[in-house]
């Protein structure tokens, strides 16, 4: 099976952005709620506002500043990872389109092309068993 | 037929003296007398800065709350959750006995000392949120005074009581907490009460305090006089 290279992350925005959102966005609402809660749960046992004063909060600024910075570049690598995942199922969609044009036009001396990463290897490999069958007619 | 309009009255009658004694009582939320050995029981404590004693002293068959600070800072709280427009009043009696001394306390976070607190607490989903009542006994503050607290702008003192007694008697004190939240942040509280509390401070001055509580009640309405309810 001849190997394609990854020249773009990004072929199909409206899916992958989707796909990035599905992984994003509750991972972001996750975190923020468990964020929150945690300090709720230590504001509720302490209750008195001098002592909320004096340990919550400074220990709740500390911990901002940390969230604040590593934050968003966790996010970045997830939504980076989330990018690439999206791309193994979506990214050779279009080339495989073409692809099978050509066999649909009559040329089935055509292949699928794959990487070695991509879902769909095996239904790639399949579907140049057919093509091959049909190429041997 | 017997046995089912039985079961049909039994409850009845149950739910109407539920509703019945509870509208002869309703007039108060809770009332802490602080007689029982068991008084404190369920009252919460969280130090801040060293442990303050707070003792139950019994008298015949009064009780009261001792509370004594050595450069401490520590309170007692109680959870109750209530709408202060519906028991907007707060009442109870103190004495304060020993003030921290504030002669060398220059910053406010130094003069952030009382013999003598009562707080009544306004839980949201977080502490920026959150409303706080603190009704202070100030030694040299005006009575009246609402002051800004050095640590946070959601927390409000109220001065209830101002200066030095003489001799040794109980001073009661009644509070409208509905329209002092309102005096004190602009606005009627939009969240329910969750707790009070208690505490005497010295530890900013690093001096000692010492003050009495007693008798603290959440009703509807001013009493006309005092009921003692359990």
């Amino acid at each position: 099976m001849d190997k394609a290279i990854r020249r773009t992350y990004l072929v199909n925005k409206p899916v992958q952005y989707r796909y990035m959102g599905i992984v994003g966005i509750p991972l972001v609402i996750l975190c923020g709620a468990l964020y929150y809660l945690m300090y709720y749960a230590v504001f509720n046992e302490m209750l008195i506002p001098e002592a909320v004063a004096s340990t919550l909060v400074p220990a709740m600024l500390k911990v901002n500043k940390i969230v604040f910075i590593i934050g968003p570049i966790a996010l970045y690598f997830i939504l980076r990872a989330a990018l690439i995942q999206s791309n193994r199922i979506v990214g050779p969609m279009p080339r495989l389109e073409k692809e099978l044009e050509k066999a649909i036009a009559g040329d089935y001396t055509v292949r699928l092309k794959t990487r070695d990463k991509d879902e769909l290897g095996s239904l790639v490999n399949k579907v140049n068993q057919l093509l091959a069958s049909l190429d041997k007619k | 037929m017997s046995i089912l309009r039985a079961l049909l009255v039994i409850p009845l009658v149950f739910l109407a003296s539920f509703i019945l004694t509870g509208r002869s009582d309703g007039f108060f939320l809770k009332q802490f007398m602080f007689d029982d050995n068991k008084a404190l029981d369920k009252w919460s404590s969280m130090v801040l800065n060293g442990k303050v004693d707070y003792e139950l002293i019994k008298s015949g068959d009064n009780g009261f709350i001792k509370a004594e600070s050595e450069s401490a800072c520590s309170a007692l709280y109680y959870r109750i959750g209530f709408k202060a427009k519906e028991y907007p009043i707060l009442s109870w009696k103190w004495k304060a006995l020993k003030f921290p001394d504030k002669s060398h306390a220059n910053t406010e976070k130094e003069k952030n000392d009382y013999a003598a607190r009562v707080y009544v607490i306004f839980p949201f989903l977080n502490f920026s949120t959150s409303k706080f009542i603190e009704y202070v006994w100030a030694e040299d503050v005006p009575e009246g005074t609402i002051l800004n607290s050095p640590d946070g702008k959601n927390i409000k003192m109220i001065v209830a009581k101002s200066g030095r007694t003489t001799g040794d008697d109980w001073m009661p004190e009644s509070r409208n907490i509905y329209n002092d939240y309102k005096a004190a942040f602009g606005k009627a509280p939009n969240l329910d009460a969750g707790a009070i509390a208690i505490m005497c401070d010295s530890d900013n001055t690093k001096s000692a305090a010492e003050a009495f509580f007693d008798e603290i009640t959440i009703a509807s309405e001013i009493t006309g006089e005092k009921r003692r309810i359990q």
